[in-house]
């Protein structure tokens, strides 16, 4: 009894370190998103399962889905608030599968599983082009755009506006502490952009000049704000301030039943950055030095106009019903 | 009588009979007078009531009523400043609202004297709670009515002519409710109850129970319906919210809520700590019954007074409300100084939390509290006061104070309200009605 119970808990974390490795090895060798990843790397943990109850299939997924979110280095800093909310919708879809599906035996349905995978799949790679295709109403030639941290999303966007014929200036600030400005920067030059590069504190004297504002998320809240690099907050009070438009293009993944109220209400591993800010040789920073280095911060639904998803544009408010809406049916 | 005449044109196929229907024990009450009555038999009954309870007020005013739409029923502590207007209606920018007069049951039996209608002796009970303060508070006030609803049906006896207890009770169930309305308000809950009530008679409808089959399935319905929504509902609410709240915040509290008492003393059983404001309500004193209740259980707080809000915000971290009722647009219904405490909330940028079941979601919708609402009687000593008093019972929220609403079916910001009813409607308010089958 005891060694048929020590040896299924060894399987158990013999499969979570598969899982993990093949996580991170996908990660550093294709280019595709993290929730394409995820799912993939879910794909083949369905197949090689050893499990022969619906349950049990159920909770293998669900811890390994658990131990990715907590051990997986995502890289570039980024926190796992998108992997986490990919994984909730995912094992909801599964669950719905489950239930709907009339499979008889195991082989069934996990064949079921895999379809509902893969169609998650699509409609994650289509994101980006639906989200293209509504913003590109919404640009127009020789706006001034703000565009705030490294987003995969806008990036495209705007790429792909460009190749409509649609020049905008843009403003990029460096972002600190990972400059990730420096990055959005080098993608939108060598298309074409005529790009400005401006510190962080520049921002509040640079909005009076600016038309809109753009950015990603990391994850979208309940109450349809968000949660995004750490500076997208200061942005928005001052866009807000001077009445300028604050544009948020999100995937439909990365909604998530949290609801924060306050920059308190996020949890540590958002809120502190495991990483050392670096800084210039030039300036002689003193020893042992205390700060506060926050990876991500909250921007509630006010100061946000409008959120590009590829279910469509919305209102804050609306971010809410469409929650209900994927959790419900 | 017109009443009679009214009963004695049956509905098609089903003569209606009031006295054979009730056994001996309810045939001693009688019923509350209907708001859409004869003139002439108001005039009548105004008068003996006037007779009875207010022989102060000369007898010229009751010309003035007939000539003008009305309540039929008088409030005999507002007294207005001209004497030769109508003395016991309002003619200031609360007519529209209704106005409830106070009944005991002495009262009622020199009404009933008049009117022959009879309603059964649990509503009696409840109205009379109702009116002097027992039962207030929107889920008690529920819970009575679906109580005192499972006596009635418990008593109800069909008439001989009539074979299906369903279509007979769900007029029974109208009168009712119509004849409750003259008490007090309908909050939400009791509508939506009531809604519930009528989706099981539709479908009992069209089955083939006999009468006491029928009995006992909708009472297990509404056992049911009270068990879902309203206790399973408060044990997932508190388990929410108890998330929400992290050890040692302080919270404020509004007046007295059944889920906010349940959330507190679940919270402290749990060994977490918690520092708790309690503003006292300046007419109905709920707080205070609310601090009464903690210290029972041997919980300590601060009791401070609604005046007294705006120095302790400051060392505020939530505040908590319960709620009458979530309309369409968000707005929230709940106890009059509310809307004061929503405001001064959004001033210190103080998170303001709403507590409320899914079932006392409304399809209405509201933008001021004035459009709709109830009078609240003051206590005064003199009764030629020379003013007018202002007193009402609810007040409006709107949904840009809200931050969010803890229900069962999770965090929602206010705005989302629209789309939890929709999901409820497609279940009909409970999951699917299990059909009854007949017994072999």
């Amino acid at each position: 009894m005891n060694l048929s119970f020590s040896s299924k808990s060894d399987s158990m974390s013999i499969t979570l370190k598969k899982v993990l490795d093949e996580f991170t090895q996908l990660n550093e060798t294709t280019k595709e998103h993290y929730a394409v990843i995820l799912i993939k790397v879910m794909i083949n943990l369905i197949t090689n399962s050893k499990e022969m109850t619906m349950q049990g299939l159920t909770h293998e997924i669900k811890t390994a889905g658990e131990y990715l979110i907590n051990n997986a280095q995502a890289g570039h800093g980024r926190s796992e608030l998108v992997l986490r909310s990919t994984q909730t919708i995912y094992q909801h879809y599964i669950s719905k599968g489950l239930q709907h599906s009339k499979a008889d035996s195991m082989e069934a349905l996990k064949q079921t599983l895999l379809e509902i995978s893969q169609e998650l799949i699509d409609i994650i790679i289509r994101s980006k082009d639906n989200i293209k295709t509504q913003c590109l109403k919404f640009f127009n030639n020789r706006f001034k755009v703000l565009v705030v941290g490294y987003s995969n999303v806008v990036i495209y966007s705007l790429i792909e506006a460009f190749k409509a014929g649609i020049v905008m200036e843009i403003y990029i600030p460096e972002g600190r502490p990972k400059s990730e400005g420096i990055e959005t920067y080098r993608q939108l030059t060598e298309i074409g952009y005529p790009c400005k590069l401006i510190f962080d504190s520049a921002i509040g004297q640079v909005m009076e000049n600016i038309d809109m504002v753009l950015t990603g998320a990391e994850a979208v809240v309940e109450n349809g704000g968000i949660i995004n690099r750490v500076g997208t907050y200061t942005t928005a009070i001052c866009a807000k301030f001077q009445k300028k438009p604050f544009y948020v293009l999100a995937e439909s993944f990365k909604f998530t039943r949290l609801f924060p109220l306050s920059q308190k209400d996020l949890s540590d591993s958002i809120r502190y950055s495991q990483e050392e800010p670096c800084f210039s040789e030039k300036l002689q920073l003193p020893e042992n030095m205390d700060f506060i280095n926050p990876l991500c911060d909250y921007t509630p639904p006010d100061l946000i106009t409008l959120l590009f998803t590829d279910v469509g544009v919305f209102t804050p408010s609306a971010v809410s019903e469409e929650l209900i809406l994927i959790f419900n049916t | 009588m017109s009443e009679k005449q009214n009963q004695q044109n049956p509905k098609k196929g089903e003569p209606w009979k009031p006295k054979e229907k009730f056994d001996k024990k309810a045939n001693k009450k009688k019923q509350e007078q209907e708001q859409e009555q004869v003139e002439g038999k108001q005039e009548t009954n105004k008068q003996q009531q006037q007779q009875n309870q207010q022989p102060i007020i000369p007898q010229q005013t009751i010309d003035q009523q007939s000539s003008q739409p009305q309540l039929p029923i008088n409030d005999k502590q507002i007294a207005l400043a001209d004497a030769s207007k109508e003395p016991n209606k309002r003619k200031d920018f609360l007519s529209h609202l209704p106005i409830f007069q106070d009944y005991t049951s002495v009262s009622i039996k020199t009404v009933k004297q008049i009117d022959p209608f009879t309603l059964h002796h649990a509503f009696i009970e409840l109205c009379i709670q109702y009116q002097n303060g027992q039962c207030i508070g929107s889920t008690h006030r529920c819970v009575e009515f679906l109580n005192a609803l499972k006596q009635f049906i418990r008593d109800y006896k069909l008439s001989r002519q009539s074979n299906y207890f369903a279509m007979a009770f769900l007029d029974e169930l109208k009168e009712i409710f119509n004849l409750m309305k003259n008490f007090r308000t309908v909050n939400e809950g009791m509508s939506t109850s009531y809604l519930f009530i009528r989706e099981c008679l539709m479908i009992l409808r069209d089955t083939r129970l006999d009468e006491n089959e029928s009995k006992i399935w909708l009472c297990n319905q509404i056992d049911q319906f009270i068990q879902s929504k309203i206790i399973a509902a408060s044990e997932l609410i508190v388990k929410n919210a108890t998330q929400l709240i992290q050890e040692g915040t302080t919270i404020l509290v509004y007046a007295r809520s059944y889920l906010i008492e349940n959330f507190i003393i679940n919270y402290i059983k749990q060994g977490k700590q918690l520092t708790i404001f309690v503003v006292d309500n300046p007419q109905f004193g709920e707080g205070s019954q609310l601090v009464n209740r903690l210290q029972q259980q041997g919980i300590s707080c601060y009791q401070i007074l609604l005046s007294h809000v705006s120095y302790i915000l400051s060392k505020v971290d939530k505040i908590l409300v319960g709620a009458s009722s979530m309309l369409c647009n968000g707005a929230l219904v709940s106890r009059v100084g509310t809307a004061l405490l929503a405001c001064l909330a959004s001033t210190h940028k103080i998170p303001f939390l709403v507590f409320c079941e899914s079932y006392k979601f409304s399809e209405k919708s509201q933008i001021d509290s004035l459009s709709w609402n109830e009078i609240a009687q003051l206590q005064q000593g003199n009764e030629n006061q020379q003013y007018t008093s202002l007193s009402l019972r609810y007040d409006i929220t709107q949904s840009n104070y809200i931050n969010m609403i803890v229900t069962e079916v999770g965090l929602i910001p206010a705005t989302s309200v629209k789309a939890v009813i929709g999901e409820f409607k497609k279940y009909n308010y409970v999951d699917a009605i299990e059909v009854p089958r007949k017994e072999q």
